[in-house]
């Protein structure tokens, strides 16, 4: 069809000088990005972070190990904490609540962290018995958290990754999508949820404040009820 | 009995709270979790300690502001020193800025007088009565109903897990929760009579089945702007004896036609009309009950100049009387006398309750729950523009966790029987729906499109999913 996408029953037809440009174009284009030797090379056109991501659904777990890396630090600056010692090293738990609809929360708290090794990267795949019968595109990767009943994912599509990326090379916590962040702070929300159970002993909470641009951590004894200063 | 008590009592009446354009959703927290929990906690202690910090405008003990060096004296008993040497003043000072950033984000935490922290645990309530009754109204809504809802709640604000109550909790006096009260018979009348109110109850009676799958604090926000948003429709739903159903709430979706944002415009006024409706009706009930309906119209005159209004008071009188007079005088070229004393006053009458209007009543609660667009205060009409933490109370409050996910028809068939939601998916209908109102409804085109860019912001929240023949089902993604 790509030879010949007019009728083959029709009779042949003169065609203007414009439409043989236009037809000629469509040809080119066809052969550029569907019948091209080095057709793999093209994904290199593509804007880095809109490459990276493709990289990431065709590739191996090397790019995944690198990948997750990139994503925790995205979200150690989404949440404003990018120059903790430990930054990189776990995937720290934020939360945060404002009752008001009218703007996003202006302080996040945390006193929990996950190690790094608890959370993955993974790429959806077929099951083998039927990979064979089905052909299947990954059009996200799952940031998984490990726990209980297979973990806590955050999907990431394509929108989302360019957004971290975004994020991480230092765009302003103000000026993110909406969207992206209540998929943010849903997750970390879930994982809150599922880790919270037999916290003891003393607690470091961390506290962002977004408009200050600074965080605080303060520590507190879950049992005895007391700050220690 | 003065004005003020008219128009406190006709409000309470006919709404069961006084509209007040201050009503904050953490005062509607405050009051619900105070009511449901049958407590008030006592975070004096927090207030003091950290009230207004970030402002400068800290807590006064005798006049004068308290420094940090008095409130780590004040702290004292709730800290441990980790070396047995003294408390670090700069450690202080990072606990009451810690907690003021946490506690003020609602803009009700103050370093003096009444304050409602951003509060996440019956503990961190006061006595703030900024709610008007909001609270124990909707508190009462949810006893009547099958209880579900009540007892989640009451669950989540008696669970010490989040952080916000983890920071707070050496401020706090620790106490045992009683033990919930039985629905006031008023509340259980007057859910029996609203459309509104039933179809509320049952919304929260639907997001209590997620309980244990949200987060503590993410089911607590839902909670408040499922409450702000059945407040409002409450109040613009309060006309007695209309069959028409529920005043529609035309969603716009973020890519805005031209048409639809005019249609969603012309549903917000319509709601604001109907709330002075609502108003005007129980004043006159009101006038009905003390013999004032059948006087002519300078005795009308006469009466709200001797009264009611204060012709010669201050600049704001004058400017209320003026506004009286020219409306009763514009009413009487169409209707008796005392229907246009009624609606002359019931402007004044809001004034009166909090120095606004029906209109601003209704802007205010429908901003602060996500709804009601542009969310800033100021000029202009508004329209209905849901922000995703709307959405998510949406999404939340009409599909039941055990069941299929619904399709986009059934969806929006559901929000639109049980909120009066117009999204544009229904086609014919919602066009019926819009004109039954006097709406002028856009074409179907254009209403179809502002439905696929609701469907799209969904979409991109997880809450639905698209398949290749373009079948598009939603179900929460919690």
């Amino acid at each position: 069809m790509w030879l010949w996408d007019r009728d083959p029953r029709g009779d042949v037809k003169w065609l203007d000088p414009e439409e043989v440009e236009l037809y000629d174009f469509e040809a080119a284009k066809r052969r550029f990005f569907f019948e091209a030797e080095r057709g793999a090379d093209l994904l290199s056109l593509l804007p880095q972070d809109r490459r990276r991501f493709y990289e990431i659904l065709n590739q191996s777990s090397e790019a995944g190990e690198t990948a997750k890396a990139d994503i925790l630090e995205a979200l150690a600056f989404f949440y404003g904490d990018p120059k903790s010692d430990e930054a990189g090293e776990h995937l720290q738990i934020w939360t945060s609540l404002r009752y008001e609809a009218l703007a996003p929360p202006t302080a996040f708290v945390s006193s929990l962290a996950v190690p790094k090794d608890h959370v993955s990267l993974r790429v959806p795949r077929l099951r083998p018995q039927v990979a064979e019968m089905l052909e299947y595109t990954p059009d996200h990767v799952r940031l998984v958290v490990s726990g209980a009943g297979g973990g806590i994912g955050l999907d990431l599509d394509l929108d989302l990754w360019l957004a971290l990326m975004s994020i991480r090379r230092g765009m302003p916590q103000k000026y993110h999508d909406p969207v992206v962040g209540r998929r943010l702070d849903d997750f970390m929300s879930r994982v809150a949820a599922q880790r919270r159970d037999g916290v003891k002993g003393y607690v470091q909470v961390h506290v962002r404040d977004v408009d200050a641009s600074t965080t605080r951590r303060i520590d507190v004894s879950v049992e005895t009820k007391k700050y220690r200063l | 009995m003065s004005f003020s008590q008219i128009t406190h009592r006709v409000a309470t009446d006919v709404w069961g709270f006084v509209p007040n354009r201050d009503i904050k959703s953490v005062h509607l927290a405050n009051g619900l979790f105070k009511e449901l929990t049958q407590q008030v906690g006592a975070p004096n202690a927090v207030q003091r300690v950290a009230g207004g910090f970030l402002s400068g405008k800290v807590h006064r003990r005798k006049g004068d502001p308290m420094t940090t060096e008095q409130v780590r004296e004040e702290i004292r008993e709730y800290v441990i020193v980790a070396d047995g040497g003294g408390i670090n003043t700069d450690r202080v000072e990072d606990l009451r800025a810690a907690l003021d950033a946490v506690l003020k984000q609602d803009r009700a935490f103050f370093g003096n007088g009444p304050f409602t922290p951003t509060l996440t645990h019956r503990l961190l309530t006061t006595s703030d009565p900024s709610d008007q009754q909001t609270g124990w109204l909707l508190a009462h809504v949810l006893f009547a109903g099958a209880s579900k809802a009540a007892s989640a709640l009451r669950h989540a604000l008696d669970t010490p897990t989040d952080n916000t109550y983890l920071l707070a909790s050496p401020l706090l006096k620790h106490t045992d929760m009683p033990s919930p009260p039985d629905p006031d018979p008023r509340v259980v009348d007057r859910v029996n009579g609203s459309l509104a109110l039933r179809n509320v109850q049952e919304a929260f009676e639907t997001l209590a089945g997620y309980a244990s799958d949200l987060e503590k604090t993410m089911f607590l926000q839902r909670t408040v702007t499922l409450g702000s948003f059945g407040l409002f429709l409450h109040l613009v739903n309060a006309v007695p004896n209309d069959d028409r159903g529920l005043v529609p709430i035309l969603l716009s979706s973020v890519e805005q036609e031209s048409e639809v944002l005019r249609a969603s415009r012309d549903a917000f006024r319509r709601a604001e009309q109907r709330t002075e409706q609502a108003f005007e009706a129980g004043l006159r009930r009101e006038f009905e009950r003390s013999g004032q309906d059948t006087l002519k119209a300078d005795e009308y005159v006469d009466v709200a100049r001797t009264e009611y209004l204060h012709p010669d008071g201050t600049k704001r009188d004058k400017r209320v009387w003026r506004q009286f007079e020219t409306d009763f005088s514009t009413g009487l070229v169409e209707s008796d006398p005392f229907t246009a004393f009624v609606r002359a006053l019931t402007p004044a009458a809001f004034v009166e309750i909090g120095n606004s209007s029906p209109a601003d009543v209704a802007k205010f609660i429908g901003r602060t729950a996500g709804l009601v667009f542009p969310r800033n205060q100021g000029r202009g009409d508004r329209y209905y523009l849901p922000a995703s933490q709307f959405i998510d109370a949406l999404v939340t409050a009409l599909v039941e966790p055990d069941e299929d996910p619904l399709t986009e028809h059934a969806f929006w068939s559901r929000a639109r029987n049980r909120f009066g939601i117009v999204s544009g998916a229904l086609g014919h209908e919602d066009t019926a729906t819009l004109r039954a109102w006097g709406i002028v409804a856009p074409p179907a085109g254009r209403l179809a499109h502002n439905a696929t860019g609701l469907l799209h912001e969904m979409l991109r929240m997880g809450h639905a999913r698209q398949f290749a023949d373009g079948v598009a089902l939603i179900k929460p993604s919690v």
